[in-house]
């Protein structure tokens, strides 16, 4: 656990020493309050739902999440780190699952700073669902394991960042896109097939945390499919060795 | 190099094997996610997502499959972006608690519609080419629309013939192709055709109850009208279809529920409903042997409970008692056993077994609603107090006043009745009276007065919507919210209400506990009715107009308030109020009182109907009061009468002892029962306290109150041991009147009346199932007042000063970055150079 902590340390660093991470938690904040203040009106609302904050986050994530997660591996393959990296003594999901924390980190951070949004809101506004603003955090956590994991893996096929940009977000989008219910329904001609794909985006889990529910299933899915994804992570950086 | 092999050999494997288990788990989960629906921990506000304990009730004692579908617009309102999913996940839940029986199919409307109309104009065009000539054969596939019940009494409305039809449909696409260059006459025939049966789908799905409503959507810039559908049909063995327009999911559960009950109950539970006011049945008249009974002023409430309630109208007359109706309903009970068992319902049998009631079998009723009692006799007091001691939930609707609205009470300026209910002492013993002057508030419901309307220079009447202040509307803080009884009902209005006075000492001694359902709104007052005012300006030609009091005439039944200079609001006073516990029985110990006299038909027809000398009878208090002169005062001395009689009786006395004038009011009211031509003359000759009889009772010639003569030889001592029971009283006798409730459309409140007794009876009749589910809300979150500006505040910190900070935090840290970084290198160059 050491080894994961230093490249945690050396990671968050990493982000925090160069603009790249505050020019994503700025950008990020101010989108989620543009949508949810300007083009939702919240003002003008007759019935002002705070967790309407949050309606457009899977697809902001499949979005931001690309540009914290590019650099992970594409980085070092490119600047030829990586083969320092694997000559040191730690093992490779070490250095897997301190560069996932890393990023993840990245994220809540983000998450914290879109806070003074609802608490503010809330100032202003009667009968505030508290349980749902909460859980809807904690879907936002979950889902955002998921979309990192998925990332970081994609990073490790490319050299080019961009690249690695791209193919995560066109990736993430559609992950965030099974669920959605018109997709859903139209899957669902084929003996039900949209509901069954449903369940393996992010949406529909997400959208349980929303209103205000804690589904152990939801925690069980973003916990499969992250192992899932930093075990493949972890069988491609640990293939470059060989 | 062998153990490097073995090595990636033996990750690689380890690494497969760990993805195949989590990809297993995953698919697992994806297949079984249905079934743990029952892990999840609703952490929302209203807790609406978990499905109440007497949902999962009713489902699982489904005994037959349900079938459901969910008719739904692509395009919804803003605020229903979630309605599709959130109800598709009810419908799965309720699916998998109700072991499957609960089947659902989820139609995107529009779609079926063009699916429809698309296979069915194929089809048609098909089978027209293989009929050749002989186009009869197509009458049957013709898309005739389908008539609604209320056309077939319409002779006028004749439906079109098939051959109409296609004639007509041939002729159209005939001019259609000559008009158009890029149509030839048959793809006009299938557009037209394609047209035709869209029609009819949509108009059978109309008729079912499936129709499109328009929602008007307000964003800061614009306004969108959207035609949407959101129907779900409810479907179970042969039964008539239950429709939910379905708009929110806030009451979706309770009204799914409601459907489910409705659909699969076999017995419905009774309800007894006793109308004071309700005319008697006129004796057979073989001339018009179709003649209906006469009509409830209630009917539309009734109508609406029997849906779901075995509805009983009771009236708590000699052969029609309490214990009456329980035999009538054990006997109902044991048919529908007999038919069950495959036996003949119908088979003779000892009815001596029935007349024997255990104490339990009073509670095969499961409410009783006494509604606008007016003038009752001992015996009918008896048999109320009794039921409601026997520990059957009971309603009444109550009050001192009620007003005319019909057509012909607008006319009169809306004539108030003054009512004598005969409950009040029975009342005052548990701890509950009745206030003795008319509320009115600046809250108001409207009402369609006549009014004079300026029409080309003509001065001419007209009926308009106006707010009218007797019309009590409370709302908001006014309705307790935290009761089942008034939960979701956010508006009401209690019209002609006296209020309600609560006696805490005598409720506590009686061990009843109380809880205010409803209360008097802030900017209320009260307003004392003179039942003479008005007597000299009656017109001896037109007895019906002029005299007695009207809302219209009274400016402080009608107008508003001004708060800032009208200092005589009063204090909150109940106008509904839910009491429990054991109801003294007032009776305990003194005779029963015997059931009156009843006027007899000559030729043997009904009781209380015909013959107006019958009814003049010495030993009836009732026609002696309407006689005049001084005996009719006497008769009518509060002292003598029944217990309970209201205050103003003593007025009345006075009144009739000066001179004893008409009774005004009697008339409209009398008017609107159609029983106008027995009780005007009654009344005009009378010329006594009338005011206090109602026009309605008087045609019928109810039994008067009870003589305290009444015959001992025969009377039995009461006894009953009172048992836990539950009671509402309601201080508007109006509020469930067809007549109010017809302005629902226009106004809410009239709605949420209907709404508010549906509430109870559920409570009362489904043994709380319903209610427990009705318990739950959704709170709509609102801005608080004053905050325009502060919403602007918050978009400006979350939308500039939030990032500013940030981008300040990482532009400090850069430079703090760069220093440190510079720092170093003068550090390490003036280290190396000392060195």
């Amino acid at each position: 656990m050491k080894n994961v902590w230093t490249i945690y340390r050396r990671e968050i660093a990493a982000y925090f020493n160069s603009p790249i991470a505050y020019i994503i938690v700025v950008l990020f904040v101010m989108i989620l309050s543009f949508i949810f203040f300007i083009i939702n009106d919240f003002g003008g609302q007759t019935q002002p739902f705070i967790r309407g904050y949050f309606t457009l986050l899977p697809w902001v994530f499949a979005i931001f999440i690309p540009a914290v997660t590019m650099r992970l591996w594409a980085e070092e393959m490119r600047a030829g780190t990586i083969e320092l990296l694997m000559t040191m003594p730690i093992k490779s999901w070490e250095i897997v699952v301190g560069k996932y924390l890393a990023a993840y980190t990245v994220i809540l951070i983000c998450l914290l700073f879109t806070l003074p949004a609802p608490l503010l809101a809330a100032t202003a506004v009667t009968d505030v669902d508290w349980g749902a603003l909460f859980t809807t955090y904690v879907g936002a956590a979950v889902i955002a394991s998921v979309y990192i994991a998925f990332g970081a893996w994609i990073s490790t096929f490319t050299h080019n960042q961009i690249v690695a940009l791209l193919v995560s977000m066109i990736v993430l989008l559609v992950v965030s896109f099974v669920g959605f219910p018109p997709f859903t329904l139209y899957l669902n001609r084929l003996a039900g097939l949209g509901n069954f794909l449903s369940w393996f985006g992010t949406y529909y889990h997400f959208q349980e945390f929303s209103r205000g529910l804690l589904n152990p299933v939801g925690f069980i899915y973003a916990g499969s499919v992250t192992v899932f994804f930093l075990v493949l992570n972890n069988m491609f950086v640990e293939g470059r060795k060989y | 190099m062998a153990d490097s092999k073995q090595y990636r050999m033996k990750f690689y494997q380890t690494s497969i094997i760990l993805l195949v288990l989590v990809a297993i788990v995953l698919v697992f989960l994806g297949l079984t996610a249905d079934r743990t629906s029952r892990l999840k921990v609703d952490l929302s506000r209203d807790q609406v997502y978990s499905v109440s304990p007497a949902t999962v009730k009713i489902l699982k004692n489904l005994k037959d499959k349900i079938d459901v579908e969910y008719y739904y617009s692509k395009k919804l309102a803003t605020f229903q972006v979630n309605l599709l999913r959130d109800t598709t996940d009810m419908f799965e839940e309720f699916r998998r608690l109700s072991g499957g029986k609960f089947q659902y199919r989820v139609i995107d409307f529009e779609e079926a519609v063009d699916d429809f109309a698309a296979s069915k104009a194929d089809e048609y065009l098909r089978k027209k080419e293989e009929a050749g000539a002989d186009e009869s054969k197509l009458d049957e596939l013709e898309p005739i629309p389908p008539q609604s019940p209320m056309s077939l009494f319409n002779q006028r409305e004749q439906p079109p013939t098939p051959k109409q039809v296609r004639d007509n449909r041939a002729r159209l696409a005939s001019e259609i192709a000559k008009t158009s260059k890029d149509r030839t006459e048959k793809e006009a025939y299938r557009d037209l055709l394609y047209k035709e049966f869209r029609e009819k789908y949509e108009q059978e799905r109309q008729l079912e109850g499936i129709s499109a409503y328009i929602y008007t959507e307000r964003t800061g810039s614009s306004v969108q009208q959207i035609e949407m559908y959101s129907a779900i049909k409810l479907d179970y063995i042969g039964r008539q279809s239950e429709v939910i327009l379905h708009r929110s999911m806030e009451s979706l559960e309770y009204e799914l529920c409601h459907a489910l009950v409705k659909l699969t109950t076999d017995t419905k539970p009774s309800v007894a409903f006793f109308d004071g006011g309700k005319p008697a049945a006129p004796p057979f008249d073989p001339r018009n042997p179709m003649q209906r009974p006469p009509m409830s002023e209630y009917q539309g409430i009734i109508g609406a409970l029997s849906g779901l309630f075995n509805m009983q109208e009771t009236s708590l007359k000699e052969g029609d008692s309490i214990d009456d109706l329980v035999v009538r309903i054990k006997k109902e009970m044991a048919r529908k056993e007999r038919e069950a068992r495959g036996e003949d319902p119908y088979a003779e049998e000892d009815e001596e077994k029935y007349k024997e009631i255990q104490p339990a079998d009073y509670q095969l009723i499961r409410c009783f609603i006494v509604a606008q009692p007016q003038n009752l006799n001992e015996r009918q007091i008896y048999e109320i107090n009794r039921a409601v001691s026997l520990g059957i939930p009971t309603v009444f609707l109550v009050s001192p006043y009620t007003m005319d609205v019909s057509e012909a009470g607008m006319r009169e300026g809306f004539p108030i009745q003054v009512m004598r209910p005969g409950l009040e002492e029975m009342f005052r013993k548990w701890g509950i009276s009745l206030g003795d002057e008319m509320i009115a508030s600046n809250e108001m419901g409207i009402l369609n007065v006549e009014t004079p309307v300026n029409l080309f220079g003509r001065r001419v009447m007209a009926s308009m919507l106006r707010p009218i202040a007797c019309v009590v509307a409370p709302w908001g803080d006014a309705i307790n919210q935290e009761s089942a009884y008034t939960n979701r009902v956010p508006l009401m209005v209690f019209p002609a209400a006296a209020g309600l006075k609560v006696d805490e000492d005598a409720l506590k001694k009686n061990s009843l506990e109380h809880e205010t359902l409803v209360h008097s709104p802030e900017e209320s007052w009260k307003v004392k009715i003179d039942p003479f005012a008005g007597m000299g300006q009656r017109n001896p030609f037109m007895p019906s107009q002029g005299g007695g009091p009207r809302v219209l005439t009274e400016e402080d039944l009608v107008q508003r308030k001004n708060p800032e200079s009208f200092r005589d609001f009063m204090p909150e006073t109940p106008l509904a109020v839910a009491l429990k516990g054991k109801f003294p029985f007032v009776y305990e110990g003194e005779s029963v009182p015997s059931w009156p006299k009843e006027a007899k038909e000559p030729g043997g027809g009904d009781d209380d109907a015909g013959d107006w000398s019958q009814v003049l009878d010495a030993d009836d208090p009732l026609p002696a009061e309407e006689a005049s002169g001084p005996e009719a005062a006497d008769a009518a001395d509060p002292a003598e009468a029944e217990p309970g009689t209201m205050p103003f009786a003593v007025e009345e006395t006075g009144a009739a002892e000066a001179g004893g004038t008409a009774a005004p009011a009697a008339e409209p009211a009398g008017a609107e029962a159609g029983a106008v031509e027995p009780a005007e003359p009654a009344g005009a000759e009378a010329g006594a306290i009338a005011p206090a009889e109602p026009a309605g009772a008087e045609a019928a010639a109810p039994p008067a109150p009870a003589p305290a003569a009444a015959p001992e030889e025969a009377a039995e001592k009461a006894h009953l041991e009172p048992v836990e029971g539950r009671v509402i009283v309601l201080s508007s006798v109006d509020m469930l009147k067809d007549q109010f409730l017809r302005y629902n459309r226009q106004f809410q409140g009239y709605q949420m009346n209907a709404e508010f007794i549906n509430n109870i009876v559920d409570l009362f009749g489904l043994d709380d199932s319903l209610a427990q589910i009705r318990r739950k809300t959704i709170s709509s979150p609102r801005f608080k007042s004053d905050t325009k500006n502060t919403v602007r505040w918050i978009q400006a910190v979350n939308l500039y000063l939030v990032p500013l900070v940030i981008a300040l935090i990482g532009l400090g840290r850069l430079v703090w970055r760069r220093q440190a970084s510079e720092s170093y290198e003068r550090d390490f160059i003036r280290r190396q150079q000392s060195s």
